[in-house]
């Protein structure tokens, strides 16, 4: 894993939602390089380098993986659950990033050993605040196996 | 002896009163005549009587003859219970008879006899004589009268008294010497004599008396006409001391008087041997043949040797026959027996004859003259000859038919008693109809009242009685029967007529009765002599009968007809009762397929119900991701316009844009409270004990942080535990009390108060406050779902906290309601049943 590249892997299909996290990063100074995948499959393809994400150096990995689960392909659970599958992806920190708090997808993501599930607020002072200590959280203070 | 004392001593025991007068009579006769001899002197004719010798010759005669007759009665009574008494008296009066034979012809002017005749020697015979008699009245009155103790005894008091005699014979013969002189002829008796013949009434006298004491009680012997003779004797012996000559008048009185005596002493012992056991015998003969005649017992009696039997009058009488019918053969009886009988009577008799049993028992059928037959209980007993061999059976006849006839007829009664008894305990235990006949078709022919019974329904359409039941011997009979009511032929038997006129028929005869007829020959051949039939009802209609046939003619008396009259009644309650049970089931199993349909219409509803809530949820999931996510964006984008481009924006955009931020917000808030209201009512409920004073405070401490500027008077009882699902409760606390807090908040104190109250018996919980209050006019919006009662400029707020209040108490099967004053405050109350309560709903 190359230390200058600290990558955050956005997977949301909502361009909105895209540009709101983006911008609360901005203004929570994470300088972190947010790549987005539209879809379940496109987010998958990119972690393991399939698709058009092939040439992509598998061992690249990202740093932290903001999950939506109503995605278009493969859903937010399924693309977990793949993570969470291959001995190359196992250990990723996984945070969902969603809408709902149906208990059912809190119980499944947590089963299939999410990091942390994180309800995105409408009010977008919230989601700023939430966003912020996210990054804080997950990209500072939290250690990860050097493997 | 006190009673005697006090009757006197001339008292009698009734039993001689009248024998006394009779021989009273005669004493006083002869006394008056032994006076009148004694005061009227003598004629001179009278001291001396021409040709007296053949005078007292005949006289003494007679005297001997009467002796000799006293002995031959008396010797040859025979008898056990014959007293030894009568005996002695016998052997005593041969001597005397002896005596005065001697006497007589010692008698002067007689032949000499041996020795010389005179005087001297024939009044020592004369004495000899009397004082025997004297001396043996004298102790056959004293002596117990008893037996002798053994056969040898009284030869040995005969051949002694024939040695005596002997003896007085040999003395008076050759040693007249030896004697006192008893008459000096010219002067008259001697003292010696006189004073002898004193001592003889004396011992007359004494015997008279201990006679006339003991007639003060009766007596075994003729004690009347002892006393008679003895009374007699003492007067002839007072004769006898007056004479001064021996042919006066005197001597002849005396000699009359002693055969008087004598003939009085005869007609005691013949009386006593002779007559008294002939009337004792005459009467217990009559007796006997009484007693034979009112019991109507014949007798018989078997010579084992000759085979001869004599049969009495009665025994004949018994079987309708007259004395001389039958002849005295012991085959009259064998010929007479019942043929069922023969055989068994027989061997009885065998047996008994070559078992060492003493008593014979036996009981048996035998034909009377008329033909028919009556039970003869007989009894008997052997004799034996001297060898110990049976040689009689000697017995008795008694007709114990009318016995043996009530004690069938009881029999009969207690064996319907227990057909009944037993019918009814198998009503009880039968689980169906069938098996129930049959239970009754076996009682009747265990209970040996009956040799067949059967059961037959009415096919309605065929019109053929189907037997479905039977037991008993020869039940092939049935297969003979082809009852049908539409066939002219049979329709008259008793079954079909039971059937048709719906009461008992019985057929006391069989072998009579012309309804039979078609099936007699097959009943008789099987030996069924009555019958009787009972209809069966169900539900008020015959259908069926209950069929039993018996060995004997005549046996449906009153009494039986009643019992099993009784019976049918009761298989006919117990058919009732069977149809019931088979309607119930047919219901039962009616409603069984009623419910099995509706689970079925359940589960399709709630598959259908579910596979709409899954839709719902599906809807809802939707709801909260899709609608929520364009209105962060709407909010966020705002936002960024409100930052980032604020220059850019007079204050009326901004202002614009802060209510398009403020309505976005709002929007989210009421997407998350339905969605929480749909999870309050999709989520299970987990009710366990929980304090929920604990969850108030936790949801008031909550309330204080996003309200820090408020001034809240708090309240909350402590220690109020419910049955309940704690997440659930919590979400009702934060909505109870966030709204106290909410619409008490324009109160410059506010006061909020938790707790719980038993209001009639139950336990109902409250949030109270004392904010703004409502109409209770609008009570009934309170708990609807987006219903308000206020602005949302007054209070901002969703109107779905009340609502999901409301679902959640529900889901806990507790009531919600609330009290309230326009500015008074509001009090919102709620119940939560206990667990006993909630699992009696479950059920």
């Amino acid at each position: 894993m190359s230390k200058d590249k600290k990558i955050i892997l956005l997977i949301e299909d909502n361009p909105d939602d895209e540009e709101l996290t983006r911008l609360a990063f901005e203004e929570s100074r994470v300088a972190n390089e947010l790549v987005v995948t539209r879809d379940g499959q496109d987010a998958l393809d990119y972690l393991f380098a399939a698709g058009k994400y092939a040439s992509r150096n598998v061992e690249e990995k990202p740093q932290l993986i903001l999950l939506d689960l109503k995605l278009p392909k493969v859903d937010g659970l399924e693309v977990l659950r793949r993570i969470r599958a291959d001995e190359r992806t196992k250990i990723l920190p996984v945070v969902i990033l969603t809408t709902s708090k149906e208990e059912s997808d809190l119980v499944a993501s947590y089963k299939l050993g999410v990091n942390s599930y994180i309800r995105k607020p409408v009010d977008f002072n919230q989601f700023l605040d939430a966003m912020r200590q996210l990054g804080l959280y997950w990209l500072v203070l939290n250690e990860t196996p050097q493997a | 002896m006190q009673l005697i004392n006090k009757q006197g001593l001339l008292w009698l025991h009734p039993n001689y009163r009248n024998a006394m007068r009779r021989t009273a009579t005669i004493l006083l006769l002869l006394a008056f005549t032994q006076l009148l001899a004694w005061l009227i002197p003598a004629s001179p004719s009278a001291n001396g009587i021409p040709n007296y010798l053949p005078l007292h010759t005949l006289l003494e005669t007679i005297s001997v003859v009467v002796s000799m007759m006293v002995f031959a009665v008396g010797w040859n009574s025979r008898g056990s219970s014959l007293a030894g008494n009568i005996v002695l008296l016998a052997c005593v009066f041969f001597s005397v008879g002896v005596l005065d034979f001697l006497h007589t012809v010692s008698y002067g002017g007689m032949p000499d006899f041996i020795s010389p005749n005179d005087v001297q020697k024939h009044l020592n015979f004369w004495l000899s004589a009397r004082f025997f008699a004297a001396m043996v009245l004298l102790v056959v009155t004293i002596r117990p009268w008893q037996p002798l103790g053994s056969r040898i005894t009284r030869y040995l008091i005969f051949g002694t008294l024939l040695i005596v005699t002997a003896l007085i014979n040999w003395v008076v013969v050759y040693h007249q010497a030896w004697w006192p002189d008893t008459f000096i002829s010219g002067e008259g008796l001697t003292t010696f004599k006189k004073n002898a013949e004193y001592l003889i009434i004396a011992l007359n006298i004494v015997t008279a008396v201990l006679l006339w004491h003991k007639m003060h009680e009766p007596q075994t012997f003729n004690i009347v006409l002892l006393f008679g003779a003895v009374c007699t004797l003492a007067m002839s012996e007072f004769f006898f001391t007056l004479y001064t000559t021996m042919t006066g008048s005197y001597n002849v009185l005396g000699h009359i008087y002693k055969v008087i005596a004598y003939l009085f002493i005869y007609r005691a012992i013949v009386v006593e041997t002779i007559e008294e056991p002939y009337n004792k015998l005459a009467l217990a003969q009559q007796n006997l043949a009484t007693a034979l005649r009112a019991s109507n017992t014949g007798l018989w009696d078997w010579d084992l040797h000759t085979n001869v039997v004599l049969y009495s009058p009665e025994w004949k009488a018994q079987l309708g026959y007259l004395p001389g019918e039958l002849p005295d053969q012991f085959s009259t009886w064998e010929s007479l027996l019942h043929p069922d009988d023969l055989a068994p009577a027989k061997e009885r008799v065998q047996s008994f004859l070559s078992s060492s049993q003493q008593h014979y028992e036996n009981e048996f059928r035998m034909r009377h003259h008329d033909g028919s037959y009556r039970w003869i209980m007989a009894r008997g007993e052997k004799q034996y000859d001297d060898n110990g061999k049976p040689t009689r059976l000697i017995g008795s006849h008694i007709d114990i038919t009318e016995p043996n006839k009530t004690k069938e007829k009881l029999e009969r009664l207690s064996r319907a008693y227990r057909l009944l008894s037993r019918v009814n305990e198998a009503i009880v235990r039968a689980q169906d109809r069938n098996a129930l006949f049959a239970e009754i078709c076996n009682a009747a022919s265990e209970s040996t009242l009956f040799r067949l019974a059967w059961i037959g329904m009415l096919d309605e359409q065929t019109q053929v009685i189907l037997p479905v039941a039977y037991a008993g011997e020869d039940a092939d009979y049935i297969s003979k029967l082809n009852i049908r009511l539409d066939d002219e032929h049979v329709a008259n038997g008793p079954t079909a007529r039971a059937l048709r006129e719906g009461c008992p028929v019985y057929c006391q005869d069989i072998e009579q009765d012309s309804t039979m007829a078609p099936w007699r020959d097959e009943a008789i051949k099987r030996g069924y002599r009555s019958s009787g039939v009972f209809p069966l009802y169900q539900a008020g209609v015959v259908v069926g009968t209950i069929n039993v046939y018996a060995g004997d003619a005549n046996i449906f008396t009153q009494d039986i007809e009643q019992l099993l009259q009784e019976m049918a009644a009761d298989v006919s309650f117990a058919l009732d009762a069977f149809k019931e049970t088979e309607r119930r089931k047919v219901a039962e199993s009616e409603i069984k397929r009623l419910n099995i349909e509706l689970e079925g219409r359940v589960q399709e509803r709630t598959r259908q119900l579910e596979s709409i809530n899954r839709e719902l949820e599906a809807f809802s999931y939707s709801v909260s991701h899709d609608l929520r996510a364009p209105l962060r964006s709407i909010d966020g984008f705002s936002q960024i316009l409100l930052k980032k481009y604020h220059e850019k924006l007079d204050a009326t955009g901004q202002d614009y844009l802060n209510r398009v931020r403020r309505a976005s917000q709002r929007m989210g808030q009421l997407i998350d409270d339905l969605l929480n209201l749909s999870q309050v009512t999709r989520g299970q409920v987990k009710r366990e004990q929980i304090d929920l004073s604990a969850i108030a405070t936790k949801a008031a401490n909550e309330l204080r942080k996003t309200n820090p500027d408020r001034i809240v008077q708090l309240t909350i009882q402590q220690c109020v535990t419910v049955y309940a699902d704690a997440s659930l409760l919590r979400i009702v606390m934060d909505n109870l009390l966030g709204n106290a807090c909410k619409y008490s908040s324009k109160k410059p104190v506010a006061e909020i108060e938790f707790g719980a109250r038993d209001i009639d018996g139950e336990c109902v919980l409250f949030v109270r406050d004392n904010g703004a209050g409502f109409n209770m006019e609008y009570v009934d919006k309170l708990f609807g779902a987006f219903q308000r009662l206020h602005t949302e400029n007054e209070f901002e707020g969703t109107g779905i906290g009340l609502a999901t209040v409301q679902r959640i108490i529900r889901r806990h099967h507790g009531k919600v309601w609330a009290e309230a004053r326009e500015n008074e405050g509001a009090t919102f109350y709620f119940t939560l049943p206990q667990r006993e309560r909630e699992e009696k709903e479950d059920k």
